[in-house]
């Protein structure tokens, strides 16, 4: 059965691939944006903000560059001039600003390797609690306070991100291999007796 | 209930905007049991933000639902803390903000990870050196109200930034009703970036105080050889002594004294759009009868992009509970911003200490969309067939709205 699947999945991912392709806001080795820069980004959207937090034009762009020729007649500046820093959406988003997306930097970027620092690519979900509990503030950089929540404290049976398909059927083995491992997040007795006392099928 | 929360970010003045962001999710879905009575599950969560231009924040984060594992309504408000900042953040560190949290929180510290009613103040005095003051009872979210704040722990810490070296000590009291625990521990992490391999080192441990043992500990060294990294680690670990027989269950079931695991990670960054990573861990323990050996290797590829990711696995478990072979693979394609595939299917093969063998199949399948500016969705179909089922299939629908 599961042979099947795997052929359909191949089939299948080959004729999206070929029929879908893609455009992409992207620089090498930069992480993707889902749009254009300037479709991203609205003043008319950020205006109220700004005003809420006090953020007046200055704050992001630059007018202090003259021309070099001075007069109604001079030279123009450039546009690009008065553009304000990349980076300078940062300071809001991965500062003061939460936004309650999965992942803060995918509501702007294409999640992809470019987002992500060096050290999550190496066995990543064992290791990430050590770092956590070294300086969970440093997680704040990229991620929301939801993400822990959401493989950590949600009760919701439909998500399948915390256990592969098929846990009920290995879970006996894992257990009796790292009996620490299940108690990180389930410390409740009725969690086991619910199955193993027959209430639920 | 559920649908004025559902609809209640729609109702909010849109003058509150950028300040006020919240996550509203929806989750619902249908199955059969195995003796073919139907079930309409249901998850609902909420997660709300709100920051004053003071920079006090409010973060509320519970769920509602007749979870089909529980298979019973609970109300879960799983966190509900207020913010109040202390001092302004460093420009180069802007999350890292000196404040007390006054509420339930997730608590992260030396070898604690727990969810605590009660304070966590961090505070920042340079971009080097910073300290946390911790102080609360344990929360378990199935946990019935009259056994809150049985379970209280207090404690600090301090860490020190040095060329690329974190630091830290600190010290946990915890107490109960009937017995208490002094417990100290220190983390050092370091990269060495000058060295050949860059190698880097993590050492971590804990003791008891007033007992004047070893409590446990952590060790992990990495290596870097162009385009692979790996880890060797040792970890000997343990469930709090202190928490009630009842928290410990799962636990004592199986360990009657500490678990010691070693083992080794690896990844291979061998192209932009392909990398390996294999893992193997060993696992010891003592149980009511004997010492107990058990390891698990889990090798898997990851080849995709920006818009396709197709991940096979193989994973193989032994444990004095039986063996498993586990292989499938998982996939994602993103076809536009607003519609993506997910495929993941996987086969068990196991034999289990019970007498039980065989093959158990797994399939799930469905599309996510994404309706700009609010709305996100996914439909997805599971399917099963094992032991229990000839053709187990399950609908599931998850709907998002996202006000910021």
């Amino acid at each position: 059965m599961s042979r099947i699947f795997i052929s359909k999945q191949l089939v299948l991912l080959t004729i999206c691939l070929n029929l879908f392709p893609i455009s992409l806001y992207a620089e090498k080795g930069k992480p993707a944006l889902i749009k254009e820069l300037s479709i991203l980004f609205s003043h008319k959207k950020h205006a109220e903000s700004f005003s809420d937090m006090k953020i007046s034009c200055k704050d992001c762009h630059n007018f202090s560059i003259k021309p070099s020729e001075k007069g109604p007649l001079g030279e123009l500046i450039e546009e690009s001039a008065l553009k304000p820093a990349r980076q300078i959406c940062h300071q809001c988003h991965q500062g003061k600003v939460m936004v309650p997306t999965p992942n803060r930097c995918t509501l702007c970027h294409l999640p992809s390797k470019d987002l992500k620092p060096n050290d999550h690519f190496i066995s990543w979900k064992n290791r990430h609690g050590q770092m956590a509990q070294m300086d969970s503030d440093s997680c704040k950089k990229c991620h929301s306070k939801n993400d822990c929540s959401d493989c950590h404290l949600q009760r919701n049976g439909h998500s399948v991100r915390v256990h592969r398909g098929g846990f009920r059927f290995t879970h006996s083995m894992e257990a009796r291999l790292n009996p620490n491992k299940c108690t990180t997040c389930h410390q409740s007795t009725g969690f086991c007796l619910d199955c193993h006392m027959g209430k639920n099928r | 209930m559920l649908s004025f929360l559902f609809f209640l970010g729609l109702l909010l003045p849109q003058d509150l905007q950028a300040l006020v962001s919240f996550e509203s999710r929806l989750t619902s879905g249908y199955y059969r049991d195995s003796i073919k009575k139907n079930h309409l599950t249901l998850n609902y969560n909420w997660r709300f933000n709100y920051t004053h231009q003071s920079g006090v924040e409010t973060f509320i984060d519970f769920g509602v639902n007749n979870n089909f594992v529980q298979d019973e309504w609970g109300l879960y408000p799983y966190q509900a803390y207020v913010s109040i900042p202390l001092a302004e953040a460093f420009e180069k560190t802007p999350f890292h903000i000196p404040r007390v949290q006054v509420g339930r929180q997730l608590l992260t510290d030396g070898f604690e990870f727990a969810l605590i009613d009660g304070a966590v103040m961090p505070y920042y005095f340079s971009p080097r050196l910073y300290a946390k003051l911790f102080a609360g009872a344990l929360h378990i979210p199935e946990d019935t109200p009259e056994n809150s704040f049985n379970d209280q722990l207090y404690g600090g810490s301090l860490s020190y930034r040095l060329s690329g070296a974190i630091l830290k000590g600190g010290g946990i009291f915890k107490q109960n009703q009937s017995a208490e625990r002094y417990l100290s521990y220190f983390t050092i992490y370091k990269n060495f970036e000058a060295l050949p391999l860059t190698p880097g080192i993590l050492i971590k441990e804990q003791f008891d105080v007033k007992e004047k043992s070893h409590d446990q500990s952590l060790i992990e060294l990495r290596a870097h050889l162009a385009k692979i990294s790996g880890t060797l680690f040792h970890s000997s670990r343990r469930v709090d002594p202190l928490l009630s027989q009842k928290k410990r269950l799962i636990y004592q079931l199986f360990a009657v004294d500490k678990q010691k695991s070693f083992g080794t990670t690896g990844t291979w960054d061998i192209h932009e759009m392909l990398q390996i990573e294999g893992r193997f861990e060993r696992v010891e323990y003592h149980s009511r009868v004997r010492k107990e050996i058990g390891d698990q290797g889990t090798g898997s590829l990851i080849i995709g992009n920006n818009n396709y990711s197709i991940s096979p696995f193989l994973t193989r478990l032994s444990s004095y509970g039986g063996y498993f072979w586990d292989y499938g693979l998982s996939s994602k394609i993103r076809l536009k911003r607003e519609l993506s595939l997910e495929l993941e299917s996987n086969t068990i093969k196991y034999k289990k200490i019970n007498g039980m063998s065989g093959f158990a199949y797994h399939a799930l399948a469905g599309i996510s969309l994404v309706f700009p500016p609010n709305w996100q969705a996914k439909a997805l179909i599971e399917l099963e067939r094992n032991h229990l089922y000839k053709l187990d299939s399950r609908a599931l629908f998850h709907v998002s709205h996202f006000y910021f």
